[in-house]
């Protein structure tokens, strides 16, 4: 079961189309990371997905129920914090959660948990206006998890945090996936912010989703873009030599490109070759990362 | 669905704790009752008539609600809507509240129930600062004796809900410009152009049409028992007009496309 899913999901501003036919699919207990340049549309789908922008073409699902329909028990399980934290600065971090509290109707004990949860447990009476920004950030997940929601959709939890806060942030969602059992739909325009934590990688660029799956496709996709490059005094017979050696090849531009190689298979290769009288003028591999993965499908590799 | 509603509305009165409201709510109930106690030691020689007087509680009433009605209670409340609702906006919260499981319309009405209690609030502390206003020189100063009559509470306290009832328009219409506006000058200029319309025409014998004339027109009419030719009572006309701001207040905020 999904606990988000939207078919064909566009959205216009004006004459100006920022969403074009998403299809949006997050697997119940899945940590997953939507990326996206800034402006690709990932504000605006997480924003339709709570409601807070009308729908005007495709449909919304969560936990299976419609979202026009059934938009009040939804958002009872769905905890969220979209851009900037949305925290009252004049009150105390535990006034601001009571407020919450009071409308999704929870026993008291919860604020101390969550503050607790957020590592905020000795910033309760500390006035929100005085908190730094990753004090806020945690704050306001504080308040997505006052009512122990099912789903917590985050847009850019890590936004304007130091490496120390992202870490703190990371191992914060890290474990209320992993203990809760809590989906959590996270957004960032930088992949290597959350490669550590998500299970499922969504990519969205200019309002379409360019790549949806598991953290393991995209990283098959990495091992499929990867290549060696290989020249040599004698590149037909070089070729051959390394498809007798189950290391199938082709000739580009007067090239060997060869599948990525571990340095390994490099050595024995350029042994076997030199065994045969045949010169290696150039041995290279290539191995494209995560990063140039993601801005090759969002259009800005070169 | 009461105690729900109990409870968004207890969440939206705590939103205002520590905000500027207290200050202004509690300010402009004690601005006047403070001027008119400190002006009673201009002439401290006249004073031991004044107190024995018939009429002393009704004098200082008519005296206090003047500014109050004209002035100070549309601007308090102007500024008050203002305040409260921009709490969402300076904050950037209204995507918070919009994304908790409330109808929208439990979120409209517990915001203007916390405004209607502030307003109730400083009409009720205005009424115990003229009585402070009045009864403080007695106490302070030994030549001066306590009125002879009692303060007539149940009857101002009757002319209170009026003047309540009065205002009621400029807390609607302030409260639709606010949630339409998302800024702090726009919906307070609007209304402060209504309101300077409604004292530039005090004397046109249309001033009725103007919403934020009612309190004015109550006081002149009562107090100064001045005749004015007016199609309903200033009260009823006050009424309709929060209820016609009121729906219309509700209906472009619950169709806004964009919440937050």
């Amino acid at each position: 079961m999904h606990a988000i899913e939207t078919v064909e999901l566009t959205h216009r501003f004006s004459s100006q189309a920022v969403l074009r036919g998403v299809n949006l699919t997050v697997p119940t207990g899945s940590i997953y990371g939507f990326l996206g340049p800034n402006g690709a549309g990932k504000t605006t789908t997480l924003r339709l997905l709570l409601g807070l922008l009308r729908r005007q073409a495709g449909t919304i699902h969560v936990f299976g129920q419609t979202l026009e329909r059934h938009r009040l028990a939804i958002l009872r399980r769905v905890g969220s914090s979209i851009e900037s934290p949305s925290l009252y600065g004049q009150l105390t971090a535990s006034e601001n959660l009571e407020v919450w509290r009071r409308v999704f109707r929870c026993p008291s004990r919860r604020i101390a948990d969550v503050l607790d949860v957020v590592g905020l447990r000795d910033a309760g009476r500390k006035r929100a206006d005085q908190f730094s920004l990753g004090m806020k950030q945690r704050l306001s997940i504080a308040v997505a998890l006052l009512h122990e929601p099912e789903l917590l959709i985050l847009d850019e939890p890590t936004n304007g945090l130091d490496p120390h806060g992202i870490l703190e942030m990371r191992k914060l969602l890290g474990a209320l996936n992993g203990e809760r059992g809590i989906t959590i739909l996270v957004s960032s325009h930088i992949l290597s912010e959350i490669e550590r934590l998500v299970t499922h990688v969504g990519i969205i660029h200019m309002g379409a989703i360019r790549f949806q799956g598991t953290l393991d496709a995209l990283r098959a996709l990495q091992a499929e873009s990867s290549f060696t490059l290989l020249d040599t005094n004698d590149n037909p017979r070089a070729l051959d030599i390394a498809a007798g050696r189950g290391i199938p090849g082709r000739l580009d531009q007067n090239k060997i490109v060869l599948r990525a190689l571990s340095r390994d298979e490099a050595g024995r290769l350029t042994g076997a070759l030199a065994a045969s009288g045949i010169a290696v003028h150039e041995i290279t591999t290539a191995r494209r990362d995560l990063e140039r993965i993601f801005l090759d499908l969002i259009g800005a590799g070169e | 669905m009461i105690g729900a509603f109990a409870l968004s509305v207890s969440s939206e009165w705590l939103k205002q704790k520590r905000s500027l409201t207290f200050w202004l709510v509690t300010g402009s109930a004690f601005f006047v009752p403070a001027i008119i106690f400190l002006s009673r030691f201009r002439r401290i020689d006249a004073l031991p008539a004044v107190y024995r007087a018939d009429g002393f509680w009704e004098r200082l009433w008519v005296q206090s609600w003047e500014s109050m009605a004209l002035m100070i209670l549309p601007m308090a409340i102007m500024l008050t809507v203002t305040l409260i609702t921009q709490i969402e906006d300076r904050n950037y919260a209204w995507k918070q509240v919009h994304a908790s499981p409330q109808p929208l319309a439990t979120i409209f009405t517990a915001k203007l129930v916390v405004i209607l209690a502030l307003v109730v609030e400083m009409i009720l502390w205005f009424t115990a600062a003229i009585y402070l206003a009045g009864i403080l020189p007695a106490v302070i100063l030994p030549n001066v004796d306590a009125p002879p009559r009692a303060f007539p509470a149940a009857r101002f306290l009757a002319r209170d809900v009026d003047f309540l009832i009065d205002a009621l328009p400029i807390v609607a219409l302030q409260y639709l410009l606010a949630l339409r506006f998302r800024t702090f000058l726009t919906p307070l200029g609007v209304g402060m152009a209504v309101w300077i319309l409604s004292i530039g025409t005090i004397s046109w014998t249309y001033n009725y049409v103007v919403p934020y004339s009612y309190a004015g027109l109550d006081y002149l009419m009562v107090e100064y028992k001045r005749p004015l030719m007016l199609p309903a009572s200033p009260r009823a006309m006050a009424a309709l007009y929060f209820v016609v701001f009121t729906i219309a207040g509700y209906g472009m905020y619950a169709l806004r496309r964009d919440k937050g």
